[in-house]
């Protein structure tokens, strides 16, 4: 009963649902979206979770070496740059001169969107997340839906 | 036709500093976004929250301990790292991975069921069957933002920053319009 509706909402707050945006910011965002391959998005799926694997409560569950994480920040740059220099550099150009200066933050969210979508959406993590529904009580939260 | 080079080249020294700022800012209203902020969050496609929706929402936000939110961390980056291109960055043995589903349960169970029974009751009666997944989802929400926010995990993610090269992001911004991009 949790998974689907979690995963929705995880998703829908990953940016599966569009930002408000004019229509320049709306071709920008669409070409980032269509020119990032699966090989870029694993690689950002893959430094998103290295990052937030940063923490430290977790930590002790990682096995992250520094030149790992080097070597993903540098990908992930290079990722930015070419959709944004290369791949979508008219879109970029028209958004920024018709709607203004924060182009580059939005192209960035959109690219760390595509990878908490891709990161969340794989089946096995999917999988991982929804298993938490056979842990639960079910008579427990009938029983407090039906009394206070 | 290539770009105006030199005129692009002062244009982009001038812009470095400006596009580090856009870079870290976009990073913080993403993240912020993506994973909310630690507030109690409103039901997915709803403009204005109903009151007993609100009611429990700030009910989970304020009665989850740190402690909670740890494991939920935990659960949550545990389970992100099924996925292929992560997998072989953490190791987590088959039990650690049950323990923590488990514990995630308990978390939930008490939330619901003991700390904040009337407003799920009340909330599940206005609300329907979404409560429960709402619920569970402002949980996780509220821990990845603490997960997120953390200053380690924050300056690993705008590390990229290091990396970008501004002059060509500058470059790009800055071609006249109906100017042949140069493309690289």
């Amino acid at each position: 009963m949790v998974f689907a509706a979690l995963l929705g909402l995880v998703l829908a707050a990953a940016g599966r649902t569009p930002a408000q945006a004019g229509q320049y910011a709306d071709q920008l965002t669409k070409c980032l979206v269509d020119s990032t391959t699966d090989e870029d998005k694993a690689g950002l799926a893959r430094w998103i979770f290295a990052s937030a694997a940063q923490n430290p409560n977790v930590a002790d569950l990682a096995a992250v070496t520094d030149e790992q994480r080097t070597e993903m920040s540098k990908s992930v740059a290079a990722i930015f740059e070419r959709v944004l220099t290369q791949d979508c550099r008219t879109q970029f150009r028209d958004a920024k001169k018709n709607e203004g200066e924060n182009m580059l933050s939005m192209s960035f969210g959109t690219l760390v969107q595509v990878a908490m979508g891709n990161l969340i959406d794989n089946p096995a993590v999917s999988g991982a997340l929804g298993g938490i529904d056979k842990e639960l009580n079910k008579q427990k939260f009938a029983e407090a839906a039906a009394e206070p | 036709m290539r770009p105006r080079r030199g005129i692009i080249r002062k244009e982009a020294t001038v812009k470095m500093t400006a596009v580090k700022t856009k870079v870290m800012t976009a990073l913080a209203i993403t993240l912020v976004a993506a994973f909310g902020t630690g507030r109690p969050a409103r039901a997915e496609g709803r403009a204005e929250p109903r009151p007993d929706a609100q009611a429990l929402a700030k009910c989970l936000v304020n009665s989850t301990t740190d402690g909670d939110k740890d494991d939920l961390v935990r659960w949550f980056v545990a389970s992100t790292a099924q996925h292929p291109a992560a997998a072989e960055l953490i190791s987590v043995t088959p039990q650690q991975r049950a323990n923590m589903a488990s514990r995630v349960a308990i978390v939930f169970e008490r939330l619901l069921t003991q700390d904040c029974r009337t407003q799920f009751h009340d909330a599940r009666k206005a609300e329907g069957d979404e409560t429960v997944s709402m619920s569970f989802a402002i949980l996780v929400q509220t821990a990845l933002g603490d997960l997120i926010e953390n200053p380690t995990v924050s300056s690993a993610l705008a590390n990229i920053d290091s990396y970008l090269d501004k002059e060509k992001i500058a470059a790009a911004m800055a071609d006249a319009p109906g100017e042949a991009p140069s493309g690289n």
